[in-house]
């Protein structure tokens, strides 16, 4: 759900004390009548679904139901939200697209991203303002968004964004339908073995993606079907004739959609696909394979880019988590670069202004690989892809703090609240466990951690041991519930 | 090298408050010999109470102690069916851990094991269950 800024406000004072507040000191402090509160409490229960985000107790006021809206607020299992704005914005566009031009309701679309209305008044302005070019355009309507144009327009901008990310891991994506991919690709392997062909990368994916919007656009949209009569010319029925077998498919395919759907799709799609098709350079299985490219190379390059980021940024990149995912990019590039294709970057001019100075990092590490291993231009729209990786890692790495657990003993509540912590925050290092003597003793080893979690109140102490006010030190229970884990989440994210 | 026995557990079946059970397990804790000085090692035990919550949750509270009066490392497990005021919780389990200051650090890393074995969800979910001493034993000791 998101919240608008009164909404985020209210919930702001709730968290600051565990019980029921009088709506009259809320409105004191939001300098808003306690008619204006009530209301808005009301709205922000409707819209938290089943379960009340704010409870009431006659004669008390409001309390924040801290479990709804640690429930809220985490992504499954964890506290660490994975959208960086661009995947964010990219998300939402395909979202309108594929229901064009049906609108959507606002707090439907935004439902999983936990942001304010400044957030999406922004995200749709940048949408825009890319869309400038492409005869699209968002439009809110009230409660509603919605985007209108033409369905030329919405497939060409659809197959741009989302062959964006993940162009290879586009299978496993989570948010593609499953029965939907199966669907598709099994028209598709039917196809190359009845004519024994293969289609090689990237026309596969190009066609899954062609594929695929196609089925959402029927399921979820409305697609003006007379306006793309125009594209079906005389000269064409030449290529369909010397090429009846692939154009055969092609009806096939369509037909086995429309079935699919139990919607009549009109003919231009076949006309669309065929054209897909014979783009796609089919590789005769019998002629020779295609050109190696040296085994390993891929993991060579990957290492590079991982090190010289690593240098450039002054950080020790954790191999393991870049390399899954930059490997699976940097295969198909060598691939792309081998074979002279050039892939087109949609959201390039947004990357160089979203990272800049990451995005030139990039850039001239590009250059020493274009280089070191002899390939190709890495051009730029291949740079935005690399940004976005490692962007994505670094937002992820930068909620890693480093943390020490004191009690008195130094072994006691505070190993099980290791186990504990570590499940609830795995971004969290736990750099050592420690009694208070020992930490003061060794402070210098301790003093550049985030901050110290203690299950003992350590209120005293610091009093006398002043070098302890240095370090910002969280009182949790070793039961290390909900409300400790908010306190905890709450810190961070201030910092 | 600690290892738990039957002789360190604790099964009881009247009603008893906190004061009540950390005496009673000072008091078996004395007798064994792992502690010499009953009167301040409660003093040690509460003192610890006061400057922390020591409920772990499940029902559960874990006192500890790591004091003079500690001849060797220790921990008992009290379960009692008539559940008990633990400051503002109500606990069926107390396990109270005794700890020798100079423990080396390899018994400190052997001794730990125990206190992990609370923060297992099946070992609490059994011992939660479990009737029998010799069972409470086996689930530590396996």
């Amino acid at each position: 759900m998101y919240l608008s800024e009164r909404e985020q406000s209210i919930i702001d004072i709730l968290l600051q004390e565990n019980a029921y507040i009088p709506a009259s000191k809320i409105a004191d402090v939001l300098s808003v009548s306690t008619k204006t509160v009530y209301r808005t409490i009301d709205k922000i229960n409707k819209d938290s679904g089943s379960q009340p985000l704010i409870d009431s107790k006659l004669g008390d006021g409001f309390k924040l139901n801290y479990e709804e809206y640690v429930r809220k607020k985490s992504n499954k299992d964890g506290f660490v939200k994975n959208f960086t704005p661009v995947e964010r914005r990219n998300q939402i566009l395909i979202d309108l697209l594929f229901r064009s031009p049906n609108p959507i309701k606002t707090t439907d679309i935004y439902n999983k991203y936990f942001v304010s209305e400044t957030v999406i008044y922004n995200d749709i302005t940048m949408l825009n303002e890319r869309l400038e070019n492409d005869n699209l355009n968002i439009l809110r309507r009230g409660k509603y968004i919605s985007i209108n144009g033409n369905e030329v327009d919405i497939r060409k901008v659809l197959i741009n964004t989302i062959n964006i990310f993940n162009l290879d891991n586009l299978l496993s994506k989570e948010s593609l339908n499953q029965s939907d991919t199966e669907f598709i690709i099994s028209n598709i392997n039917r196809m190359e073995s009845q004519l024994n062909v293969t289609i090689p990368y990237p026309y596969n994916i190009n066609i899954f993606s062609h594929l695929y919007i196609l089925i959402n656009r029927f399921r979820e949209g409305k697609v003006n079907v007379e306006k793309m009569i125009d594209e079906l010319n005389k000269p064409y029925r030449n290529l369909i004739q010397e090429n009846m077998e692939i154009f055969e498919w092609a009806k096939g395919i369509i037909r086995n959609i429309s079935d699919y759907l139990n919607i009549h799709l009109p003919e231009n799609e076949v006309w669309y696909l065929f054209q897909y098709l014979l783009s796609s350079r089919l590789l005769n299985n019998n002629s020779k394979g295609n050109i190696q490219i040296r085994r390993g190379i891929e993991r060579e390059i990957t290492e590079f880019y991982i090190k010289e980021a690593g240098k450039a940024l002054s950080k020790d990149f954790e191999k393991d988590i870049v390399w899954e995912e930059l490997i699976n990019h940097i295969r198909p590039m060598v691939n792309r670069m081998k074979n002279n294709i050039q892939i087109k970057n949609n959201l390039l001019e947004e990357i160089e202004i979203e990272y800049e100075e990451l995005f030139n990092i990039i850039k001239a590490i590009s250059k020493n690989a274009e280089n070191k291993f002899k390939l190709g231009k890495i051009n730029n729209d291949e740079n935005g892809y690399l940004t976005i990786y490692f962007a994505k890692y670094l937002e992820q790495m930068s909620d890693t703090k480093r943390i020490v657990i004191i009690c008195t003993s130094g072994i006691g509540t505070s190993e099980l609240l290791k186990v504990k912590v570590k499940k609830a925050f795995p971004t969290i290092e736990i750099v050592d466990v420690l009694s208070t003597t020992d930490f003061i003793d060794h402070y210098n080893t301790y003093n550049d951690v985030d901050f110290v979690l203690t299950t003992v109140n350590l209120e005293a102490l610091v009093k006398e041991v002043p070098i302890l006010k240095e370090v910002p030190i969280i009182l949790v229970s070793p039961v290390f519930g909900d409300r400790d884990k908010e306190i905890v989440s709450t810190f961070i994210k201030s910092k | 090298m600690f290892k738990l026995n039957e002789d360190l557990v604790i099964l009881c079946d009247k009603p008893v408050n906190k004061e009540n059970v950390i005496k009673q397990i000072s008091l078996l804790l004395y007798e064994q010999g792992y502690i010499s000085n009953m009167e301040l090692f409660i003093e040690h035990v509460l003192e610890r109470e006061k400057a922390g919550s020591t409920y772990i949750g499940n029902n559960i509270a874990m006192p500890h102690c790591e004091s003079a009066s500690v001849e060797s490392n220790s921990f008992v497990i009290f379960k009692s069916n008539q559940p008990l005021s633990w400051n503002e919780h109500k606990v069926n389990i107390v396990a109270l851990f005794v700890l020798h200051p100079n423990s080396s650090s390899l018994e400190k890393q052997y001794y730990k094991k125990y206190i992990k074995a609370l923060g297992d969800e099946k070992i609490v979910k059994d011992l939660k269950k479990a009737n029998d001493k010799e069972k409470i034993v086996m689930l530590f000791e396996s």
